[in-house]
């Protein structure tokens, strides 16, 4: 019942988000139709940041409970946090090409994103080792300690020194209603979207 | 408390008896101390030192680690009745003090081959060295004492781990940078080392407590 109804508003939220992002927001001033990608851009971070802070939760219940469920669910929330982290950076280039005129630079929020896809990279290699050799429990060690980096990830941007923009600043922030109202349609898409998907992948565990 | 000095002294008894940690680093820690002065030059000499550091660590901590191996080919102190967050931190410890032994050599190892002063003993640069250690310590120790239950495929799995620490790396260089630039007051009030400092604490209260639940049969 709930995977359909996953599915029903998925499929209602994503086109309509799709439709908001290219027609009903208005053109930025300064960047142009660049800005675009912003919508998108913020939709796969709220999905990696859901996905590695569930990591973390089922890591730690499989460290106190020691039921294989959790490390299994703690795995499938990494291995799309991953890909949607991937997707992060490779919005972000394209964001930063035309505006920065570079395609990367080792800004420290940058920087901070890079390192949480190398992390959670390599738990997920670590984790199929811990599976094979019967460990499973350090690969939620690992999994905790590699979430400390996410938090340094939004502290970043505010209190180091760079060049990525702030944008939900404590100045009222530097977007306009309709901005908001496509930003916000946009997060709720990408949060059923991986609803969806974490759901799908738990299914293929149990096949 | 009591636990952890009884491990730490037996630790540091069976260092002084037979030595081979020490002598093992310090074999590592001239060669690569002979490279990387001799090829490489740095506009900040205390990155290529700490580069010096860092890899010492990586390539002695399951040196360590293998310190405690048993008749039955696991960790003895494994199957004692005792708290293992103890013991962790006890291990901890001994390898923060070995490195800030190792620190010292380094130190004037460095000076010597450079043949110039170029790196400064003052308060800013032990402590830095001590944090330094105790962070890189916690999560390097930890594991390389959980990855000793798997033999061969540890040293694979070792290798894996290294991206944890690098978010301590990046926060310890910008602290580096600083300590070139700054007097001591200035640079323990400085934000970098405040930040490192906090990770440091974070590190050392949380590896213990998850290497005693990894262990928990």
């Amino acid at each position: 019942m709930l995977r359909k109804l996953n599915l029903i508003m998925l499929f209602v939220t994503m086109p309509v988000a799709i439709y908001m992002n290219y027609l009903y927001a208005p053109t930025e001033k300064i960047m142009g139709d660049v800005q675009r990608l912003f919508y998108f851009h913020m939709g796969y971070v709220i999905v990696f940041t859901l996905a590695f802070c569930l990591n973390l939760y089922y890591s730690v219940r499989f460290l106190i409970t020691n039921n294989l469920n959790y490390s299994t669910k703690a795995y499938s929330h990494a291995e799309i946090g991953v890909l949607f982290t991937f997707l992060t950076i490779v919005s972000g280039m394209f964001w930063a090409k035309p505006v920065w005129g570079t395609w990367w630079t080792w800004d420290p929020q940058l920087t901070t994103t890079f390192i949480l896809l190398v992390l959670y990279g390599s738990y997920l290699v670590f984790y199929s080792y811990s599976i094979k050799f019967n460990v499973p429990k350090y690969a939620a060690i690992f999994a905790i300690i590699s979430f400390i980096d996410l938090p340094i990830v939004y502290i970043s941007v505010r209190v180091m020194r760079g060049i990525s923009p702030v944008v939900f600043g404590g100045e009222g922030g530097g977007i306009s209603p309709q901005m908001m109202d496509t930003l916000l349609l946009t997060l709720a898409a990408f949060f059923f979207l991986y609803l969806v998907l974490v759901d799908m992948r738990l299914r293929l565990d149990k096949t | 408390m009591n636990l952890i000095k009884i491990f730490l002294l037996k630790d540091l008894k069976v260092e002084f008896k037979e030595k081979t940690n020490f002598f093992y680093i310090l074999i590592l820690l001239s060669t690569f101390t002979l490279i990387i002065t001799t090829y490489f030059k740095h506009e900040n000499p205390l990155n290529l030192y700490f580069l010096i550091f860092l890899i010492i660590h990586f390539f002695s901590h399951q040196r360590i680690s293998r310190q405690e191996i048993g008749t039955s080919d696991d960790l003895i102190v494994f199957n004692l009745p005792v708290d293992l967050s103890l013991f962790c931190i006890a291990k901890i410890l001994f390898s923060t003090l070995l490195f800030f032994v190792i620190n010292i050599f380094l130190f004037l190892l460095y000076n010597l081959l450079t043949q110039e002063e170029l790196i400064n003993l003052n308060y800013g640069f032990f402590l830095f060295s001590f944090i330094f250690s105790i962070g890189i310590n916690s999560i390097l120790t930890s594991f390389s004492l959980l990855l000793e239950r798997i033999k061969g495929e540890g040293h694979f799995m070792f290798i894996l781990i290294f991206p944890l620490i690098l978010p301590f790396i990046f926060l310890s260089f910008n602290s580096i940078s600083d300590l070139y630039s700054m007097n001591f007051y200035k640079f323990i009030s400085s934000f970098n080392f405040q930040i490192l400092f906090a990770f440091d604490i974070l590190l050392f209260a949380l590896c213990p407590i998850l290497f005693s639940y990894a262990l928990r049969r």
